[in-house]
């Protein structure tokens, strides 16, 4: 009995050494240089606790390493894209902001055509950013832009330890892969309005998206038609097998055949970065209602489409970024902007934004 | 007289026995074709507001859409027929929480005319489910006793594990949720609590509630008293909970004190899934895509507050000018 209440009480104390030693690391992580020696004596500490520390506090680590990042406000940052709209000069599909708003994100619009500065206030102030799919230019424009902008303060900031997430969907994806190999490297496929199971690929089980599935998920992901394709472009397997720049940055979580039998990824996501991508529309099963299309709106399929947010949001709630006060993330928030729903067989709703509109 | 009366609601059990409910041997029911493409009502309810005389709050909204439903509003105030058709052509109806006369409100006979129609309904084996979600099972409970029995409680902006009765088992609601689910719901503190009536225990046991509804789950207000937190009808498709199912992931109002955590997200998401294929049972459809598209609440104007409420309204019926 008494043992386990000494434990108890060790556990305690190293829980306690374990936040100290991570305030003193964020505290000199800003002041970038240590000016205190007393500090460092108890920042060494702490190292030297937690090398004492075994098995048990293995669990405690993560336990603070968790409590000190959990966010449960996380906003989520959505690349707008040109469109011909009479509406605005850029647009957002509001099937993604549903989609992530279903597991407890917030979405705010990260505009294009803005200036570095822009992209730096808003990357400062959100928790993740979402490359949605659509039609635009992943070599130039504004898509490009923005997202290129995300993405390098995203790769700073992780390096620095600062958790910063990116999602790529379908055309996402492929502006993933321009980013990352500094080339357009897609090739032309066959398969618009496609639905498929996955095919897994080696080692996808010890992946970040894949560890903590469920069976279930799992089962229906690989088994069942529940991942939409709608693109004429994929990233070939046999292109990413010979581009390093690629296989080295990104491990292939799955593939698919196009009609025209070629290989591509289908989702992937970074060795060494929480960036992830899939070439298939997650989030259409519960939100796209369009009657042309081949979209699977069955239990099974929804049950994906709420895994695949919830992992995103949960990367999200790992990143501390805020805006300065709840205010001003409401007046950021995309529920400001204008929205238009078109009454017919497409229950198609999107955001419009215009540059003009910039407060 | 007396004797008439006592076993007056034996021989109703009897009569629908007979003419088949949804549930003939317990939960044994068959399951249909389902319906993939569900549509649910709202009920819009009276606001003093200059923007409406109805609205819908968006967080009922996204709670059923995030299950792979989509929502029309039921507006007030219309003809009988209205209603009649709105139960026809959709999958389910969804009471929300808010603050309404029973008796006199707009929605209060919205709720009336939708109960009536689904019952029938589902006396005709045409299967129709009903969720009220705080108020809005509060007002369910009227329209099954036919009378107001709620009682002044301490239980506004508070977040409690719910405690199950025995009987959540064997319930649709919970018999088949993920483990997790069950220990997340009764342990953590994910059920948001936004009233200050609530239908007391002695209360539902002593009352036609009791017959109708099975209890599932109770909590205790900060005084001690205890109440009905969540219930499911015993022969009908109708569902109560006097928490907020669809706060956590939706409702971002700085001054309630709501848990967003994942665990919390996921009740949300388990209880919307469980409801909307409740609505995937049934086949009712619109006559054509375009009424589809145009009745669904995405046509009405919705108004967000941009400020640390983040209050996001749908206004239903206008003002009359």
């Amino acid at each position: 009995m008494k043992d386990t209440v000494r434990s108890d009480l060790d556990l305690d104390l190293k829980t306690e050494l374990f936040s100290k030693l991570i305030l003193i690391l964020r505290f000199h992580c800003d002041i970038s240089k240590v000016k205190d020696m007393n500090m460092l004596l108890q920042l060494l500490l702490c190292l030297a606790w937690s090398f004492e520390a075994s098995a048990t506090s293995a669990s405690v680590v993560s336990m603070t390493m968790d409590q000190r990042t959990v966010n449960n406000r996380p906003f989520i940052g959505i690349l707008t894209q040109p469109t011909s709209s009479k509406y605005g000069d850029d647009y957002i599909l509001s099937n993604y902001v549903k989609y992530l708003e279903s597991a407890g994100a917030r979405v705010v619009p990260i505009r294009g055509k803005e200036r570095p500065e822009y992209y730096r206030y808003m990357f400062k102030r959100i928790n993740g950013v979402l490359f949605p799919g659509g039609g635009a230019n992943t070599t130039q424009g504004s898509y490009f832009e923005s997202g290129k902008a995300m993405y390098e303060l995203a790769l700073k900031a992780n390096d620095e330890g600062d958790y910063f997430p990116i999602w790529g969907t379908c055309l996402g994806l492929e502006l993933l892969t321009v980013l990352t190999a500094k080339k357009w490297l897609l090739g032309n496929t066959d398969s618009e309005n496609l639905t498929l199971p996955l095919t897994l690929a080696k080692g996808y089980k010890h992946s970040q998206i894949f560890r903590d599935m469920p069976d279930n998920v799992l089962n229906y992901l690989s088994t069942e038609p529940v991942t939409q394709n709608n693109h004429q472009f994929s990233m070939l397997v046999k292109d990413f097998e010979t581009t390093s720049e690629l296989n080295e940055f990104y491990q292939i979580l799955s593939t698919n055949h196009g009609r025209d039998n070629l290989e591509f990824v289908s989702l992937m996501e970074a060795y060494h970065y929480p960036i992830y991508a899939s070439q298939w529309h997650p989030e259409k099963n519960v939100f796209k209602w369009s009657t042309g299309r081949a979209i699977n709106h069955s239990f099974h399929a929804i049950k994906v489409t709420q895994y695949m947010a919830n992992f995103f949001v949960s990367e999200a709630r790992k990143s501390s970024h805020h805006f300065d006060s709840a205010d001003q993330g409401a007046r950021e928030m995309i529920e400001n902007d204008l929205r238009v729903f078109v009454p017919d067989h497409t229950f198609s709703e999107e955001y419009f934004f215009n540059y003009t509109k910039r407060e | 007289m007396y004797c008439i009366k006592q076993y007056f609601g034996l021989l109703c059990l009897l009569l629908f026995t007979v003419n088949g409910l949804p549930f003939p041997n317990g939960n044994k029911w068959q399951e249909p074709t389902l319906n993939n493409r569900p549509i649910i009502g709202i009920l819009a309810q009276d606001t003093s507001s200059a923007l409406g005389r109805t609205y819908i709050s968006a967080t009922y909204v996204k709670f059923l859409e995030q299950a792979g439903a989509r929502v029309v509003p039921i507006r007030g105030g219309q003809p009988e027929e209205y209603y009649i058709r709105m139960v026809n052509w959709t999958n389910g109806a969804l009471i929300p929480g808010g603050v309404v006369n029973f008796a006199t409100s707009l929605l209060g006979r919205s709720a009336r005319l939708v109960y009536d129609a689904a019952l029938k309904l589902n006396r005709n084996q045409d299967y129709f489910p009903i969720w009220g979600t705080c108020m809005g099972f509060q007002l369910l409970c009227y329209l099954v006793q036919g009378d107001n029995l709620l009682k002044r409680t301490d239980s506004a902006n508070i977040s409690w594990p719910l405690t199950f009765t025995p009987d959540f088992k064997s319930s649709r609601l919970f018999g088949q949720a993920p483990e997790n689910i069950i220990q997340i719901l009764s342990t953590e503190p994910v059920t948001q609590n936004e009233h200050h009536y609530s239908i007391l225990t002695k209360v539902f046991e002593t009352s036609k509630l009791g017959k109708f509804f099975k209890k599932l789950s109770v909590n205790r207000d900060r005084k001690g008293v205890e109440f009905i937190s969540t219930v499911e009808g015993k022969e009908f498709p109708f569902y109560g909970v006097q928490w907020h199912p669809e706060k956590p992931n939706f409702n971002w109002n700085t001054h309630y004190n709501t848990d967003h955590g994942p665990d919390a997200v996921r009740v949300s998401q388990y209880m919307a899934n469980f409801f909307v294929n409740e609505a995937r049972k049934s086949s009712h459809r619109f006559p054509s895509v375009k009424l589809e598209a145009t009745n669904l609440i995405e046509n009405y104007n919705r108004t967000f507050s941009s400020d640390d409420t983040f209050v996001d309204i749908y206004y239903i019926d206008p003002r009359d000018t």
